[in-house]
């Protein structure tokens, strides 16, 4: 039989879509096309990108002729989601990828947004929902909850392996977020101002590259801590990796969040976890029952848990063992790829029968 | 109603006993009839026994259950205990005693925590299951009894009060986000407290902890869920008549005398009307005397009694038996007081303590029907706007009550101004006055008020009363209990039954503001068992005259100036203030000033008393 071909619409360089295509690769066998669009967002630019994404279905339909895809598989469904049902190609999936895909939630287009989504909703064939969270979501919305698959793609748990790191002697604290305003490390810098305060030791590792990398690397120097802190700049995963097994907190602040990879991998890596309290995080965290969650912003709060689990070592230990044995249950992604990729042959053969 | 206390470690280390009796009698105000304790390995439970039901020595605690696999100790009364009697024979037990403790314990463990739902009362408690090494606390669906706890030395340690903590070598460290909300939002809401290493279980929650350190938390009762699965009350004054006459009855359960708080509201004196009208005899009521007129209801509260043919006792704190309250009660309120009436309960409970052992009180009646007067600046806030353009009138400024009405006005969101409107200080005042750029950051209190935005939608007062039956209402009930209990004297709230709380909640928004009181629904079921001056008589509450105290009460004045040496200057929050400026300018007349001070004064007592009475202890 030849290879199984997939279209993928979506933005190439971004993890989370390397790990879903390689992942269909990997435990699906299957070959992928991709395409995107190539103008950026920025200035004059945002016209050329309005107007590639106008003929954008006269492209899809055109790429499809030349390709022949098995199916059609797509991110977002106010964008891409939208191009991959609208073209009319089948079978489709579309994976919602925020609590909402209507972002930034007061755009003065968002009328608009909400008619695509409720579009693509409407006619594509699968629904990824990588977490309760975009399922709810798709609940609310109305959705056929019948042709919604919830399920995150997880997570390789050969590269995060678990380390407890319980006989440390201080905080080995990491951040893995980009360094982007939503991501507030300044409200983390703040923190770990005040655990210094409070007379508790801590490294704190940054990792990752963002515009506020130089305000950050001023920020820790203002507040006396930049000896205690490292910010590494982008690394590659293996690096990431490492970093996660020897560090024992994981902290996390974004003022919004879907479901992140990020925080399964300090998970499976042995770090307790510290989160922003959003309802993504609450699906996969129960307050100081198996890591902690912060309302957003309140660095003293967070100051105050941190030093407070820090001097609870047999807690975190039992907490690490259990959340490491809950990813591997939830989101091994070889686990989940197998899933999402035997399901992809399904809806093809299906095609063709009833073709 | 007693005190408790425990330790559980997570490494198996040895519970101290001595300890774990240092924690249980600095309680001894809570339960002086009786003491225990329960150690065994890892785990220790302590209990100070203030005899209620079945008086006798059967009722000691910590309590086995018959198999010795459950070890329990108590707080408070589960009122419908009798109602499982039946239950509890069928399944084979003996009840060998006349106590609600073993009627608990054998319901824990016939059914584990799937009980709570069905308990009426007010409680907390924790039960160490033997077998499975699990301790259970648990709390009452509002917080009527405390507890607190801190994870200290690999365990956790809990009691009825903070100072129990304290006295066993947990630190008291103020918490940055308490001193916000203490200073700018009266007291400190949700699980957190003043103190950085010390928790409460919230009201309607509980812990399950297991000797190798997991934690689970739960809500078991939860309000808002209640309300929307109420079925319809087809006739509001008929049920309220009824559920609150049978709550007044239910908390009647005593086998020692019970008594009234008589305000000479209309709360306090609904419940004395009910008891009268279900033929209850030889009702002592006690009452606070004011000497300032307008802040007292006493000689209402007097006549009710009088005419009931009740016994009236009242007291007046004047100057010196003030500023004794005032340090008694700071002590056990364990934090600097907030409500500024305390000395007057604790004082009205040790002159009942004499009479009787139980106290009905009208708390919660506020909250849950509309009684403040501050919610009615929530029926059209964008009225306030045009309140906020007359605030440049100096006149007007300068009367204290209009001084707030102004400042509250400006206030900029819808949920801020319910937030904020049981504060005395609003946002804009702490940059004004404290200098101090960043607000509260008020995380508890935004999820409720989240919680009541969706029950409420676009009703600002129905959110206020949800709100404050979450924060406010927690804060009082806090407060009463550990006035009263100050002088071993148990404090029950018949507005609280379970069944009005989430009714109240689902009824139209006419049953609480019609009228200019509030409490419509209170009101039309009071109006022909009560008189009229009382029904129509401006509220007043427990509201102290404190300008005068700090004017013109010697002791009190004393006690003003000496906070201008105070080191309490020294922390953060206090960096702009000048104490002799402040003090000067309240002397020379400024009234405006009296809700600025006051949490300041407090905290100075707070500090310069409650270090020196737990250090002697």
């Amino acid at each position: 039989m030849p290879k199984r071909k997939i279209l993928f619409l979506g933005e190439t360089y971004r993890a989370d879509a390397i790990t879903w295509m390689n992942g269909l690769k990997e435990f699906g066998d299957f070959e992928i096309v991709t395409w995107e669009l190539n103008q950026n967002n920025l200035g004059l630019n945002r016209i050329k990108r309005i107007i590639e994404w106008l003929l954008a279905v006269i492209r899809i339909k055109k790429i499809v002729k030349a390709h022949k895809p098995d199916m059609i598989i797509a991110e977002r469904t106010t964008s891409y989601g939208f191009l991959a049902t609208f073209s009319g190609m089948k079978p489709s999936a579309v994976a919602q990828q925020g609590m909402t895909d209507i972002w930034p939630p007061n755009s003065r287009t968002k009328f608009f947004k909400k008619k695509l989504q409720d579009y693509t909703f409407k006619q594509a064939d699968l629904l990824h929902a990588w977490g309760e969270l975009m399922a709810e979501h798709m609940k609310k919305s109305g959705v056929d909850m019948n042709k919604v698959m919830i399920l995150p793609k997880g997570i390789n748990l050969e590269q995060f392996v678990f380390e407890s790191n319980n006989t440390a002697t201080k905080i080995n604290a990491v951040v893995t977020r980009t360094l982007e305003p939503e991501y507030c490390h300044d409200v983390i810098l703040r923190a770990f101002q005040l655990v210094n305060q409070f007379g508790v030791d801590f490294s704190l590792t940054i990792i990752g590259d963002g515009s506020l990398m130089d305000y950050l690397k001023n920020l820790s120097k203002e507040y006396n801590i930049s000896n205690k802190i490292t910010f590494t700049g982008r690394l590659d995963s293996d690096k990431v990796s490492q970093i996660l097994q020897e560090s024992n907190f994981y902290i996390s602040m974004p003022v919004t969040e879907g479901v992140s990879a990020s925080l399964f991998e300090a998970m499976a890596s042995g770090c307790f976890p510290v989160v922003t309290d959003l309802p993504g995080n609450r699906n996969y965290i129960n307050n100081y029952e198996n890591g902690i969650l912060i309302p957003k912003g309140n660095y003293i709060l967070l100051a105050e848990e941190i030093a407070s689990a820090w001097n609870r070592p047999v807690w975190r230990n039992e907490v690490l063992k259990n959340n490491r044995v809950f990813v591997e249950k939830y989101a091994n992604y070889s686990v989940n790829m197998k899933i999402i990729a035997d399901k992809y042959h399904e809806m093809i053969d299906k095609s063709v029968t009833s073709n | 109603m007693c005190g408790i206390n425990g330790i559980l470690y997570f490494d198996n280390k040895q519970v101290n006993r001595e300890e774990l009796i240092i924690m249980r009698d600095i309680l001894e105000h809570r339960g002086p009839d009786d003491s225990g304790v329960f150690v065994e390995e890892n785990i220790g439970l302590g209990h100070r026994r203030l005899s209620i039901l079945d008086t006798s020595s059967a009722g000691h605690q910590p309590f086995l259950s018959e198999n010795k696999r459950y070890v329990i100790v108590l707080n408070g009364e589960i009122y419908n205990y009798k109602s499982f009697y039946n239950e509890i024979k069928s399944k084979g037990y003996q009840l060998k005693t006349g106590t609600d403790t073993e009627v608990l314990l054998i319901l824990f463990e016939l059914y584990g925590l799937e009980i709570l739902p069905r308990l009426k009362g007010m409680f907390s408690f924790a039960i160490w299951d033997k077998s499975e090494k699990k301790l259970f606390l648990v709390r009452d669906r509002m917080g009527v009894k405390p507890l607190y706890y801190a994870f200290h030395k690999n365990g956790i340690y809990f009691a009825s009060e903070t100072k129990a903590l304290f006295k066993v070598g947990i630190e008291i460290e103020l918490s940055e986000n308490g001193l916000d909300e203490y200073f700018f939002n009266r007291f400190v809401s949700g699980e957190n407290t003043l103190f950085r290493n010390v928790k409460k279980l919230l009201p309607g929650h509980y812990m399950v902890l297991d000797s190798n350190g997991s934690v689970q938390y739960r809500k078991w009762w939860d309000l808002k869920y209640e309300i929307q699965n109420q079925s319809k009350i087809n006739n509001p004054k008929k049920w309220f008549e009824e559920v609150f006459f049978e709550s007044v009855n239910l908390r009647m359960v005593s086998d020692v005398p019970v008594g009234v708080l008589l305000s000479g509201g209309l709360d306090s004196s609904s419940i004395l009307s009910s008891l009268y009208h279900q033929n209850y005899k030889d009702i002592n009521t006690f009452s606070v005397e004011f000497n300032e007129t307008e802040h007292n209801e006493a000689f209402l509260a007097k006549k009710l009694s009088e005419d009931y043919n009740y016994n009236f006792h009242s007291i007046n704190l004047n100057d010196e038996l003030l500023l004794e309250n005032l340090i008694q009660s700071t002590y056990y309120n364990d934090k600097p007081l907030m409500h500024f009436n305390e000395p007057h309960l604790l004082g009205v409970s040790k002159l009942a303590k004499d009479k009787v052992k139980v106290l009905l009180s009208g708390e919660g009646a506020d909250e849950l029907m509309g009684g403040y007067v501050r919610y009615k600046a929530l029926k059209n806030p964008s009225l306030l706007k045009v309140v906020s353009v007359l605030s440049g009138i100096e006149n007007l400024n300068k009367k204290p009550r209009l001084n707030k009405l102004f400042r509250y006005s400006k206030i900029e969101t819808s949920d801020d101004l319910v937030i904020y409107n049981g504060s005395n200080i609003f946002p804009e005042d702490i940059e004004k006055f404290y200098g101090i750029k960043q607000h509260p950051f008020n995380s508890y209190r935004y999820s409720v008020m989240n919680d009541a935005k969706e029950l409420y939608p676009n009703n600002p007062q129905r959110q206020a009363l949800y709100f404050d039956q979450h924060t406010y209402l927690c804060s009082l009930l806090d407060r009463n209990d550990r006035c009263t209990m100050g002088t071993s004297i148990e404090c029950r709230e018949p507005f609280l039954d379970e069944r009005l709380i989430a009714g109240l909640g689902t009824l139209d928004d006419k049953w609480f503001f019609t009228g200019k009181k509030g409490k419509f629904i209170l009101k039309s079921a009071m109006e022909n068992k009560l008189p009229s001056e009382i029904l129509n008589f401006r509220k007043i509450g427990l509201s102290a005259p404190w300008k005068d105290y700090l004017l013109n009460y010697p002791s009190i004045k004393n006690e003003l100036e000496d906070m201008i040496n105070s080191p309490i200057f020294e922390i953060k929050y206090l960096d702009n203030i000048n104490p002799k400026k402040l003090i000067q300018e309240l002397q020379n007349g400024n009234d405006k000033l009296v809700p600025f001070i006051l949490p300041i004064f407090m905290f100075h007592i707070w500090h310069k008393y409650y270090f020196q009475k737990l250090s002697k202890l």
